[in-house]
């Protein structure tokens, strides 16, 4: 399957998860994941019936208190109402989102509930989002982090109609977790910050995706307004 | 012991971790905004944090605290369930007899 040239690599991202997933992403302090992880979402509803955010220690209500500062009213709740969050160990988004609670003192808890919403999905084409993984390692440590990301992802996988993206900051890992967790996914994205010139530059680059033409392939991205502008880099 | 220098260590040393581009951006940022350096983050941790979320957004801005809270706490061998670096600057404060 060749994608258009003129798709932005979102819905490149987008297309390749939904041909095979897990999807992982790694992102960089100051790479603006919120908005990404808005324009994917977004996106995502446009391929998937269902989107469900898998949240672990609140980090979707971070990324929704920033949503709320920076997103027109109208829009962000068109996204908010259609998706469903499960907060993992939660502390504040019981009190803020439509979501359900589950308390991880086991990942079987977890799975439980994945079950029953693969069940109540009845084959509709769901998307799962698994955010904060990385807050979990801080709280835990990375061998409890290796064991979960293992339980959540192979069971999950197996379901047809369920597909997987993560999101993990790369740098509070060490290199063998960060090869695991990469050797779970068949495309892996990342989202990082770089000196160019005399400037800071975002970038995306894919490091790994289903369509092999994109398979190292770079673009630059601005943010204007609460947009996000790909431009390809030059190699 | 100076609770001012290891924040402030612990900071650089968070933003070295995350990406070195970083602690260029965020000097400049705080002396634009702020007419501040590292220093803010033991001086007025909410301001810091403010200022980094305007920056960064809450996600990697909390992922940065807890970063700075973690790395203090394995290096100084300190016990204890801090939530925010203010939790964390008040204990720091009592064990350098600060209060």
């Amino acid at each position: 399957m060749m994608m258009d040239d003129k798709e932005s690599p979102i819905d490149i991202l987008i297309n390749a998860t939904k041909k095979i997933s897990p999807t992982l992403i790694y992102y960089e302090i100051g790479s603006n994941f919120e908005l990404f992880t808005y324009d994917l979402i977004e996106k995502s509803f446009s391929h998937f019936e269902n989107v469900i955010v898998i949240s672990f220690y609140d980090a979707f209500n971070l990324i929704y208190q920033y949503w709320k500062l920076n997103i027109n009213n109208e829009k962000l709740n068109k996204i908010i109402e259609k998706i469903k969050v499960i907060s993992v160990n939660s502390i504040v988004e019981n009190e803020l989102l439509n979501s359900y609670v589950v308390s991880l003192t086991t990942p079987t808890t977890l799975l439980n509930e994945i079950a029953r919403l693969a069940d109540e999905a009845n084959g509709k084409k769901t998307l799962i989002l698994i955010l904060g993984m990385d807050i979990y390692t801080i709280y835990q440590n990375e061998e409890t982090f290796a064991k979960l990301y293992s339980l959540l992802i192979i069971p999950t996988s197996k379901y047809e109609n369920m597909k997987i993206i993560s999101a993990i900051n790369p740098k509070i890992f060490s290199q063998k977790t960060t090869e695991l967790i990469s050797s779970y996914s068949f495309n892996v994205a990342y989202l990082g910050i770089e000196a160019l010139k005399k400037e800071f530059a975002r970038y995306l680059k894919f490091l790994r995706i289903a369509f092999l033409e994109y398979t190292l392939k770079k673009w630059i991205y601005q943010i204007i307004g609460v947009n996000l502008v790909f431009t390809e880099a030059v190699p | 012991m100076n609770v001012e220098m290891i924040i402030v260590k612990a900071m650089e040393q968070a933003l070295q971790q995350a990406n070195p581009t970083l602690l260029d951006l965020v000097a400049f940022y705080l002396k634009n905004t702020a007419d501040s350096d590292l220093k803010l983050a033991y001086k007025d941790p909410q301001k810091f944090k403010k200022l980094m979320s305007s920056l960064f957004g809450d996600y990697s801005t909390r992922l940065l605290e807890l970063i700075v809270i973690k790395n203090i706490k394995e290096n100084l061998g300190i016990m204890g369930d801090f939530q925010t670096l203010e939790e964390l600057i008040e204990k720091l404060k009592i064990m350098a007899g600060e209060v």
